[in-house]
């Protein structure tokens, strides 16, 4: 260790490369454990993983997981990351002094280019084949002496996941160490931007030396084959696709009943217990009218969100997201998205701003903004506890057919009410905005694999434990706020109407109310809408203690039983169908408005999606409204 | 009175909490522009990468 300190000046910098979803950030996490920070690249929206660890020979080495590429020949922002970091011309950062490509060992020839082009950037590399155990048991043989004797750089074969081959890469890395530290610098980069030619010249010694190296299975993995012609059948695959969603939904609502009910049983007890233990007073009705009733209306949807993620990660872990990606493709072409804008909706279906930044995978501009655009369309988890309540109160629960819950229906087509206008809009922001051809989709479908269960239950319990987080701070603060403005001043001495109307709360909502009055909303909603801006499901808490402090519901606390039965004598059905219009479009989200205005740089297209949703989500509310009335159920 | 005054901190305490991410960002704002504190990424006092 001493002999070495003396050479080595500083930590040695090591930069991981490879393609997408090749294990990469795996082996950057076997490798640093906990110690690693994750920012921004300078000027860009790229996520920057460092990290550090110390080899055997007790070396410390500082190491960057760099955005996953197929070539140096970068085509959107994260790509070009990677290839300005690799080439040591990122304004910034510092050069690496060995370069790492992690590959994903089923599937060489895709990586073979990649480490082909990086071997004429003239810095040390290695070749880490990672998932090397899921590539022997399929029957893949890898001469790992003959591939680093034709690559000309060493290879290690690694199982990220189980830290397996890491102990081997560390010494390798030890190796490259020292020679760095006695040469007297790396070697010329002859790299530069490929011509069509050079690009067949590469694809050719890839080929070659894959059938040097390697030797196929005998046996090749049937099971991937076969799921695939009938997963991607054009037909088949769109109708199990529909079905898989379809089926999402129906659980999302049947089996969550009963740990819902659990939930609502706990807090109608804890409210009956504070009542019965505390003096009347305005602690007590700050405690139940205001915490109780805000905070448990929405603590009361956790089952809902566990059980939908749960779903979401074990379609991703199985491998089936890509193969629907690849199925909507034609869809989305019609509509004007690009084929990549999939995984971005998708995400946004839990919600809004995570699928806006998955938008960085789109490389181009007007691809990338036209998704942005229609990304909080899409039906986001803080819908749920409003449309829920909505129908809950409204849609009588039966089934149809005798097997499908009427409410799980109605869902469902909010859901697709969603898509549809993402879609629409989509298509007419590309006829009327941004003219011009979509580029076409090009991505590797992973094999399927079982889910993992450790995953799955890390997935869920980190959305799990952000939604309660979210509820037992931003929430509770403004329920508290809410309770304040919907309870002082009080009513004067002699007033007949309920106290909240000469509330600071109910003198608000009187004076917006003509506003939303075509549109069949009452004062309550235009109350519970203000907060409802900082967040969707604020609304629902902020109608609880809105209609408890009002006394609606008959007793002091208003718990969602209470709530949906209060909603449905004071609203007509009209109203109730205007405001599920409305959160179809409603741009009730000023953070998903703030994540837009980051990764676009710019104030005008959070401006235009906030005018355009508004307007629509006006139009739809004022249509259904009418529509509704019309029919007799105003 | 000692229920006016519990009532009235947890409302100044939520009130708080609500403001907390406004008040930070002024906060965040001045120490920049008196070059305490670096910028967001990619503005000329930022420090990412360093």
């Amino acid at each position: 260790m001493n002999a070495i300190a003396p050479v080595l000046q500083t930590a040695p910098r090591i930069a991981l490369v490879g393609n997408p979803n090749c294990g990469k950030t795996a082996l950057f996490n076997a490798l640093t454990g906990s110690r690693q920070k994750v920012a921004n690249y300078a000027g860009v929206t790229v996520e920057r993983k460092e990290g550090s660890f110390t080899t055997p020979e007790g070396r410390r080495v500082q190491v960057l997981d760099l955005p996953g590429t197929y070539s140096l020949r970068a085509r959107s922002p994260d790509e070009e990351v990677t290839r300005d970091v690799v080439l040591g011309r990122f304004k910034g950062e510092a050069e690496p002094d060995l370069l790492v490509c992690v590959a994903d060992a089923t599937n060489l020839r895709l990586v073979l280019r990649l480490v082909l082009e990086l071997k004429q950037v003239g810095r040390p590399l290695l070749l880490a084949l990672n998932m090397f155990d899921i590539a022997r048991h399929r029957g893949i043989e890898i001469d790992i002496g003959r591939l680093s004797a034709e690559l000309g750089v060493p290879v290690v074969p690694t199982v990220a996941v189980r830290k397996a081959g890491t102990a081997d890469l560390l010494k390798h890395i030890d190796t490259v160490a020292v020679e760095l530290a006695g040469a007297a610098s790396a070697g010329a980069n002859t790299w530069h931007e490929p011509s069509a030619e050079e690009v067949r010249a590469t694809h050719r010694e890839a080929d070659r030396i894959i059938k040097l190296a390697v030797r196929p299975p005998t046996k090749p993995d049937t099971w991937t084959t076969r799921l695939d012609a009938v997963l991607l059948n054009p037909v088949a695959g769109l109708l199990i696709l529909l079905t898989v969603l379809f089926f999402m939904f129906q659980a999302v609502f049947t089996w969550a009943q009963p740990a819902m009910d659990g939930i609502k049983a706990g807090f109608d007890a804890l409210a009956a217990w504070i009542n019965g233990a505390m003096p009347d007073g305005i602690l007590r009705s700050l405690i139940t009218d205001g915490v109780i009733a805000g905070v448990g209306s929405i603590i009361v949807f956790l089952p809902q969100i566990v059980i939908l993620f749960t779903f979401i990660i074990l379609l991703e872990d199985f491998g089936y997201m890509p193969r629907a990606a690849f199925l909507m493709d034609k869809i989305m072409g019609g509509a004007g998205l690009h084929g990549r804008a999939f995984i971005p909706l998708l995400s946004s279906f839990a919600c809004a701003i995570p699928g806006i930044m998955a938008t960085r995978v789109i490389d181009n501009r007007r691809d990338r903004l036209a998704t942005i655009m229609v990304a909080p369309l899409m039906t986001c988890s803080a819908r749920i506890p409003v449309y829920t309540l909505i129908i809950s109160a409204f849609v009588p629960d039966r089934t149809v057919g005798g097997v499908f819950s009427l409410q799980g229906l109605v869902m469902f087509g909010l859901y697709a009410a969603g898509i549809l206008s993402a879609l629409l809009v989509a298509f007419v922001m590309r006829r009327l905005v941004w003219r011009g051809t979509v580029e076409p989709f090009l991505m590797e479908l992973p094999a399927y694999k079982v889910p993992d269960v450790k995953n799955l239950v890390m997935g869920v319990w980190t959305r799990a434990k952000a939604f309660l987080q979210r509820a037992g701070t931003t929430i509770l603060s403004i329920m508290i706020l809410i309770w304040f403005l919907s309870s002082f001043p009080g009513a004067p001495a002699g007033a007949t109407d309920p106290a909240i109307d000469y509330s600071i709360a109910g003198m608000v909502g009187h004076w917006l109310q003509p506003l939303v009055a075509p549109i069949g909303f009452n004062w309550q909603i235009t109350v519970a809408l203000i907060p409802g801006m900082a967040a969707r499901e604020v609304a629902v808490a902020a109608l609880g203690t809105v209609y408890a402090v009002g006394g609606a519901g008959g007793g002091g606390e208003e718990n969602v039983t209470a709530l949906m039965d209060t909603l449905g004598h004071s609203w007509s059905l009209a109203t109730a169908l205007s405001l599920l219009a409305w959160y179809v479009f409603a741009p009730q989200c000023a953070s998903t408005l703030g994540v837009v205005r980051r990764e676009t740089n710019s104030l005008k297209w959070p401006l235009i999606m906030f005018g355009y949703m508004l307007t629509l989500a006006y139009l739809a509310s004022f249509a259904t409204y009418h529509i509704a009335a019309s029919l007799g159920w105003a | 009175m000692a229920q006016q005054i519990v009532v009235g901190l947890i409302v100044a305490a939520a009130l708080a909490w609500v403001l907390r991410p406004t008040v930070m960002r002024m906060v965040r704002r001045r120490q920049v522009a008196a070059g305490k504190a670096p910028g967001p990424c990619g503005s000329d006092n930022c420090n990412c990468g360093s």
